[in-house]
């Protein structure tokens, strides 16, 4: 019995680190800038979008029927909101290849650096929900801003490992500052389970 | 020649349809054109094999724009030009891989149909499927033309 103890000690590690809420608790509620897109809404771009989705609907593609509609010209289709806000390919690479990331002082980017340092840094979207407001058309400057909405307070035990939910809110408006499209987007970060490869080395 | 423009009315559909089921064939193109060409996204897991694989995962993965995209796509195709698009809810699970014969079967039932703010409206629970399962499962509220 005391032998068993022992093995076990011996194998216990000091206990497992869990993020402390209140060091992240004064950026719930907190919103980013809205963000210039790099490039306004284009007719190719919305062409290029229904080309790869097999989408024939003439009110994106289609001059001559768009102009009879209801809306008078063509427009993007709604789930393409989020196009004009991505990082361009330059910036792209520097957040994902080089861990050298825009806006850093925007309230989502600092939760997100003070979980990863916590050892939360596995990340996986989990949901979204869009509701579009207003029609995109060619020739707008669609600009976002990005709100923490909410953070677990506590551990989730979950397929991927522990890890907490963070839900975030995106609101995209155009030039008239007319809001087009709200959606929030739940993200799992977690610890990526423990690597225990070495324990059968040698 | 213009494809035909089929418009599905408000009157003609019941609480408990199904929507014909669609498939796309999930491959290499089809997820870094997605990606990159489609909606902007230089994410390197959607394009770079390498880099998805230094992270872990098999392959590249579709993201989830094109995801989206490509259900929304299913409904208003079906709804046709003169229904819009309100809300649509997704939960993501398993990812879109792009391995040999792989596709996704993009499905969707009428859940309710009522009037708001003389819109008329009706939800839908969809769903897209991949050969390890459900890729994404959710919600959606769209606007259809009445017959007045």
């Amino acid at each position: 019995m005391g032998k068993d103890n022992d093995m076990i000690k011996s194998y216990s590690g000091p206990p497992e680190k869990t993020l402390d809420y209140s060091k992240v608790a004064h950026l719930v509620g907190q919103s980013s800038p809205f963000h210039e897109p790099h490039d306004i809404v284009t007719k190719s771009d919305i062409r290029h979008w229904c080309e790869v989705m097999q989408d024939s609907n003439p009110l994106y593609t289609d001059e001559e029927y768009a102009q009879d509609s209801r809306y008078g010209s063509i427009i993007a289709p709604p789930s393409m909101v989020q196009t004009w806000s991505l990082d361009d390919m330059h910036d792209a690479l520097q957040r994902f290849v080089h861990a050298n990331q825009p806006f850093k002082e925007d309230p989502h980017n600092q939760l997100f650096d003070i979980i990863d340092s916590e050892g939360y840094n596995g990340v996986v979207a989990t949901a979204q929900e869009q509701w579009y407001l207003k029609s995109i058309r060619p020739g707008d400057t669609i600009r976002s801003k990005i709100t923490v909405a909410n953070v677990s307070k506590y551990d989730h035990h979950t397929r991927q490992g522990v890890g907490r939910y963070v839900d975030i809110v995106f609101t995209f408006i155009n030039q008239r500052d007319e809001e087009v499209c709200k959606a929030s987007f739940r993200v799992l970060k977690y610890k990526p389970p423990m690597d225990t490869r070495h324990l059968y080395e040698g | 020649m213009a494809p035909e423009i089929n418009n599905v009315y408000w009157e003609d559909v019941e609480v408990g349809q199904d929507l014909p089921q669609k498939s796309r064939d999930i491959d290499t193109t089809l997820i870094v054109s997605g990606a990159i060409w489609a909606s902007h996204d230089f994410m390197p897991v959607h394009h770079s094999r390498d880099f998805a694989q230094e992270k872990g995962a098999p392959d590249i993965f579709m993201n989830i724009l094109t995801s989206n995209g490509l259900m929304a796509s299913y409904l208003e195709q079906w709804a046709g030009p003169e229904a819009e698009l309100k809300r649509m809810q997704v939960g993501l699970q398993v990812p879109n891989f792009p391995t040999e014969g792989n596709k996704m079967d993009m499905n969707a039932r009428i859940t309710r149909k009522y009037e708001e703010a003389g819109n008329h409206l009706i939800e839908l629970e969809i769903s897209g499927d991949n050969n390890l399962g459900p890729h994404v499962v959710g919600s959606a509220t769209m606007a259809l033309p009445a017959k007045g």
